[in-house]
């Protein structure tokens, strides 16, 4: 039973951020078979994942039907049966679902396994189950922006925790998806001296959406380089979008620069997408699936970040990106709920400073804008554990930055299982710039309330939660998140073993810091 | 195809129904009239992705619709039968000796073609007729107690109206009044003030009456918060702000509760605090939405925005209104005048000093309106009461502006109406002298009057008439002099007026209960939107036969005797309470359902 089954019934940016952990797998287990289970609408994403030998679909809209059509469960019952039969009929030794969601985690305990990862059924109660690495995952979710690690490294940790020595998304793109973008874009008269730039419109929702007005601007600014060349990319259900660009930017633009316009929104399927974004220079995007398959191609991106969309959870993964993360006081709000009148945070982002970072990547112009504080601008870069951005312009604060940095070492920590660890990478304290900084008071302050934790967990459960009532420590809330939910899920000796250990590795940073600047 | 099988049915036919046989031969079968085979080897007719039959087990299925319907209808005779929608007639077999005479309304020729290819039709042939176009039956034969086969009303939606409406042709104005209909689950959301405040009350109150489960959601329990909002001095724009918040607040509240304990019909009386957005977050649960618009049309018009938003729109005007609403993109609109709620609108004995306080020889309960105001100022030679609030203080008028110009109270009208001689309805305007001459529709006062076993004189109505017989069950007026003249004469014909109040307190006993109003608007959504019946159904969702179930899945066996032996029909919800009572992992039934419960419940899940 040398097979691991991979649940990932999202969407089609949760697919190519999952390809990651695909191959981490392929490199742990050389001898074991991968599947992987997706939603039907997304088999044709699926089909490109580079590391998974074999794609189980499952129709979730066929299921939904089926169970509305009827009120008897001597009728659906049967049917469901049918669908479902082919998983619970097969085997598999590890079972890893990456969904927090109770149908995926449903889905998940149909096939016979040895070993169950991400999250699962617990049985009792219909309670969701998960790894304790997605359980340090989740306790970010109140404290988001300060998620220490991107999602992309979050799957591939739960089953490699290990340092990364080929961060990819690998995806499959054939010589034929190469050869027709070639082929249209010739067909285009663009020219391999002709710079390309793409523009994805639309993202999944409007709250994370750029405004067609700023696209408009960016465009007609990119436009005044003659060797500029604007393609446009998305769905069949962005054609309105689409065409409302085209309205505003046309009457902007000489007669003559129309050619250098491309409208190739719903005309494209996922291997020209694939082949268009290989041959672009640059693409600027939302959040959307769009931007992790430009970074699966090598596409370098600038990616803008607003609304619900947080580029330290979700930003793209790879060397160089760009992202531009937008900061409101509302910041971030809640994914399809938020009944924002005016969406401010969209139009924060302003279309300079787009084309400053474009004309920055494409023709190595100096970067010239002045940005107010609440844009924050940073670059991506990789590190043994992961992608992180490297903030440059209005970055984390001192204790948001000390922050950040100590919740990754001790997930790292955590993962290596060396409660002791106590080395400083020296990429940490310098991706943060915080040499800059003297920092001492904060730093002093930070190590006696670490201490005072660590004499409360010798105390008992009580006096570590009493610790989340304080205002005043919540730097450690989401670790205290963290161990509470461990204790409930799991053994509590063992919770509070790692729990000290996160105190003991958070100590050491403090103290290595406050070496360092004194 | 079983060409013997045909060649036999339509043989049958012939004997009986030989034009329809005749049509049947050369019929044809249409790709979108699929046949499947149910897992027990029966087959199924599926039209337009619509299955007609249980794909399990179609013959149980027909049994249990017929033994749920002679159920239902035990306390009346079945002499009769009418049934909408043959399919392939597994819900007409087990009917068949339990009537004298079964007609069959099936408009689709192609499935009765389909049934004969694949069914052994030879008994329900010798017992019932069908037929397929309602304008060629002989007279009698819509006569019966009605079944409704349902999936053959989704597919036929336009034709079962005109079958409903052709049964109950004697209620030309409402004809969806005497449909039998489910018992729903419905939230009655009232407005924060104002003229359809009350009605929201009464349209709970009949609801409830009739067998549903209602629960009002009473939004002027906001009312002295919202009043002191408008009360703060601020800038249009803070103020426009707030005032949305407020709204947005109420209209959250609204959606919070329905995700709490959803309903099948949230019913929005007019100015409701119910945002786009809640609309939109009700439709993505699956909750039928109604709003009842109980105003004039020409006058308010926020009803363009909102009534493309609601599944169901109800108005008290028709004709152009009608065009507008098409036009704006309104589904499913409906005409619905507003009633009485004769419990509150009652005859009532008033002690002397009541009589001496709200009696008077001619009186008007209303606002002060621009109309009401110059119509009124020639009136003011009667004893004569008005009651009510916003009247100008700087006219003539005023004195006869009863306790300032307070407000009155439901009670108090009530009370007014059984003490004046002669009540005046005048319904508002404010563009018009005295009467609009164009006015349509007919205002509550005129059926609150009436209910009351009051006299009225109204100015004349366009719909009136269809409420009213006129001068026997109420008055009207065209202007000032034929006013002035009815007033004069019926102050001296006591008798008279008695009668004519009595017969429009009996028309309105009859005919304009706000029970009759909800019956209607229930009836009406449940024609236009059937799976509102499944989605009710749904809810119930159960193991129908738990023998045949424990012997198909005997892994089962063990969750459902966690259950009470007697429940014969375990619900999803008690499946899913045993499973998640159970120590240890789950088993692969127990996954099925519980993923069955996800699916269900998907639409009910609160977006946070």
């Amino acid at each position: 039973m040398n097979n691991i089954l991979v649940i990932q019934l999202a969407r089609m940016g949760d697919i190519i951020q999952t390809t990651h952990l695909l191959n981490g797998i392929k490199a742990s287990y050389p001898d074991h078979t991968i599947s992987l289970l997706v939603d039907s609408a997304q088999n044709n994403i699926a089909q490109r994942c580079f590391d998974a030998d074999e794609i189980l679909t499952i129709n979730l809209d066929d299921l939904s039907s089926v169970v509305n059509s009827s009120n008897d469960l001597n009728c659906i019952f049967p049917i469901i049966h049918d669908i479902c039969s082919c998983l619970h009929n097969s085997s598999y030794k590890h079972v890893v679902n990456l969904n927090y969601s109770h149908v995926a985690a449903l889905l998940s305990t149909l096939p016979c396994s040895q070993f169950q990862h991400g999250y699962w059924m617990c049985g009792q109660n219909n309670n969701l189950g998960k790894d304790w690495w997605f359980s340090y995952f989740n306790a970010f979710v109140k404290n988001a922006p300060l998620a220490p690690f991107n999602l992309v490294d979050v799957f591939y940790f739960l089953m490699c925790p290990r340092p990364i020595k080929n961060a990819t998304l690998p995806m499959h793109t054939s010589s034929r998806d190469l050869s027709a973008a070639h082929a249209l874009l010739e067909e285009n008269s663009i020219t391999d001296n002709d710079l390309i730039v793409g523009l994805q419109l639309a993202t999944r929702n409007r709250q994370r959406q750029w405004p067609i007005e700023h696209f408009s601007d960016l465009a007609v600014s990119l436009l005044k380089n003659p060797s500029f060349h604007l393609m446009l990319l998305g769905s069949d259900s962005d054609t309105d979008l689409g065409r409302e660009f085209e309205q505003r930017l046309l009457p902007a633009l000489d007669l003559a620069d129309h050619k250098r316009v491309h409208n190739y929104i719903g005309q494209t399927d996922i291997g020209m997408l694939c082949g268009l974004l290989r041959q672009a220079d640059l693409l600027v995007t939302g959040d959307t699936g769009t931007m992790h398959l430009a970074a699966s191609q090598n596409c370098p991106v600038v990616s803008l970040f607003f609304g619900p969309a947080l580029s330290n959870y979700t930003g793209p993964y790879g060397e160089n990106h760009w992202v531009i993360q937008a900061q409101h006081h509302c910041s971030p709000c809640i994914e399809d709920y938020a009944d924002c009148n005016d969406a401010a945070c969209r139009w924060l982002i302003k279309p300079e400073y787009v084309l400053d970072i474009a004309e920055h990547i494409l023709i190595d112009k100096k970067l010239e804008m002045e940005v107010p504080g609440n844009i924050c601008i940073s670059k991506t870069c990789m590190t043994d554990w992961g992608v992180i951005n490297r903030q440059l312009v209005n970055g984390f604060n001192d204790l948001q930055a000390i922050q950040h940095l100590c919740y990754r070492e001790m997930g790292i920590s955590m993962l290596l299982q060396s409660q002791a660890e106590s080395t400083i990478r020296p990429e940490s304290l310098e991706h943060y710039g915080l040499r800059q900084q003297s920092g001492s008071p904060l730093l002093k302050d930070l190590t006696r309330q670490c201490r005072k934790i660590m004499h409360d967990s010798y105390q008992g459960h009580e006096a570590i939660l009493s610790n989340r009532m304080n205002t005043g420590y919540s730097f450690w809330h989401a670790l205290i998140d963290y161990y509470y939910e461990r204790t409930q899920l799991s053994n509590a000796q063992q919770a509070q073993t790692q729990f000290a250990a996160c105190l003991l590795k958070s100590s050491t940073l403090l103290s290595h810091m406050s070496e360092t600047y004194h | 195809m079983n060409m013997s099988l045909l060649e036999t049915n339509i043989s049958i036919m012939q004997q009986r129904s030989p034009n329809l046989a005749r049509r049947l031969i050369s019929a044809t079968v249409p790709p979108h009239c699929a046949v499947k085979t149910a897992r027990n080897g029966m087959p199924v007719l599926m039209v337009d992705k619509v299955t007609f039959h249980s794909q399990y087990d179609p013959q149980r299925e027909g049994e249990r619709i017929a033994e749920k319907f002679i159920d239902d209808n035990s306390d009346q005779k079945m002499d009769s039968l009418v049934i909408f929608g043959l399919g392939f007639a597994y819900h007409i077999s087990p009917l068949l000796n339990h009537a004298n005479k079964i007609t069959v309304i099936e408009p689709r020729l192609e499935v009765i073609k389909a049934a004969c290819e694949h069914i052994d039709l030879g008994e329900v042939l010798k017992k019932v007729k069908i037929v397929t176009d309602m304008e060629s039956t002989e007279p009698g034969i819509m006569q019966g107690v009605f079944l409704e086969h349902k999936p053959s009303v989704a597919v036929n939606r336009d034709v079962y109206e005109k079958v409903v409406r052709h049964i109950n042709h004697n209620a030309s104005n409402h004809p969806f009044d005497s449909i039998q209909t489910d018992a729903f689950k419905i939230m009655v959301v009232s407005p924060i003030y104002g003229g359809s405040l009350p009605i929201a009350r009464y349209c709970y109150e009949a609801l409830s009456n009739l067998g549903h489960d209602v629960v009002l959601f009473d939004s002027s329990m906001f009312d002295s918060a919202f009043q002191k909002l408008l009360q703060i001095n601020m800038s249009n724009h803070n103020s426009t702000v707030l005032h949305d918040l407020f709204l947005h607040l109420i209209s959250e509240m609204i959606v919070a509760t329905c995700v709490d304990d959803p309903p099948d019909i949230v019913l929005s009386l007019a100015q409701a605090p119910v945002s786009a957005k809640a609309l939109e977050r009700l439709r993505q649960m699956d909750i039928t939405t109604a709003f009842w618009f109980v105003e004039d049309y020409l006058l308010m018009d926020y009803w363009q925005n909102y009534a493309p938003l609601y599944d169901f729109y109800f108005t008290i005007q028709d004709g152009s209104f009608f065009d507008e609403l098409k036009k704006c993109g309104a589904a499913n609109y409906y005409y619905l005048p507003v009633a009485a709620a004769p419990v509150i609108h009652r005859t009532f004995a008033l002690s002397e000093d009541e009589t001496r306080s709200f009696g008077s020889e001619i009186s008007f309960i209303g606002s002060g309106y621009y109309n009401r105001e110059q119509f009124f100022s020639s009136l003011l030679d009667y004893d004569f009461k008005i009651w009510g609030d916003n009247w100008n203080q700087n006219v003539p008028l005023w004195k006869h502006v009863q306790r300032n110009g307070s407000r009155i109270t439901t009670e108090e009208s009530v009370k007014i109406f059984n003490s004046s001689k002669v009540n005046i309805n005048l319904h508002s305007s404010v563009c018009h002298k005295g009467i609009n001459p164009d006015g349509d529709f007919t205002n509550p006062r005129t059926f609150e009057i009436a209910s009351c076993g009051a006299f009225q004189l109204v100015d004349y109505r366009s719909s009136l008439n269809k409420h009213f017989s006129l001068d026997s069950e109420v008055v009207c007026y065209r202007d000032l002099a034929e006013l002035r003249s009815q007033i004069d004469f019926f102050l001296s014909h006591p008798e008279e007026r008695l009668n004519i109040a009595q017969n429009a307190r009996n028309r309105i006993l009859k005919d304009h209960t706000y029970e009759k109003r909800m019956q209607e608007m229930i009836a009406f959504i449940q024609l236009r939107k059937p799976a509102l019946r499944s989605l009710q159904q749904n809810k119930k969702i159960a193991i129908h036969n738990k023998n045949s179930f424990c012997e198909d899945y005997p892994e089962a066996i063990e969750t459902l005797n966690r259950l009470k032996p007697e429940i014969s029909n375990p619900d999803l919800d008690s499946i899913i309470n045993a499973i998640a009572s159970k120590q240890g992992g789950l088993t692969y039934p127990d996954a099925l359902f519980c993923l069955i419960n996800e699916f269900k419940n998907k639409f009910n899940q609160v977006k946070a």
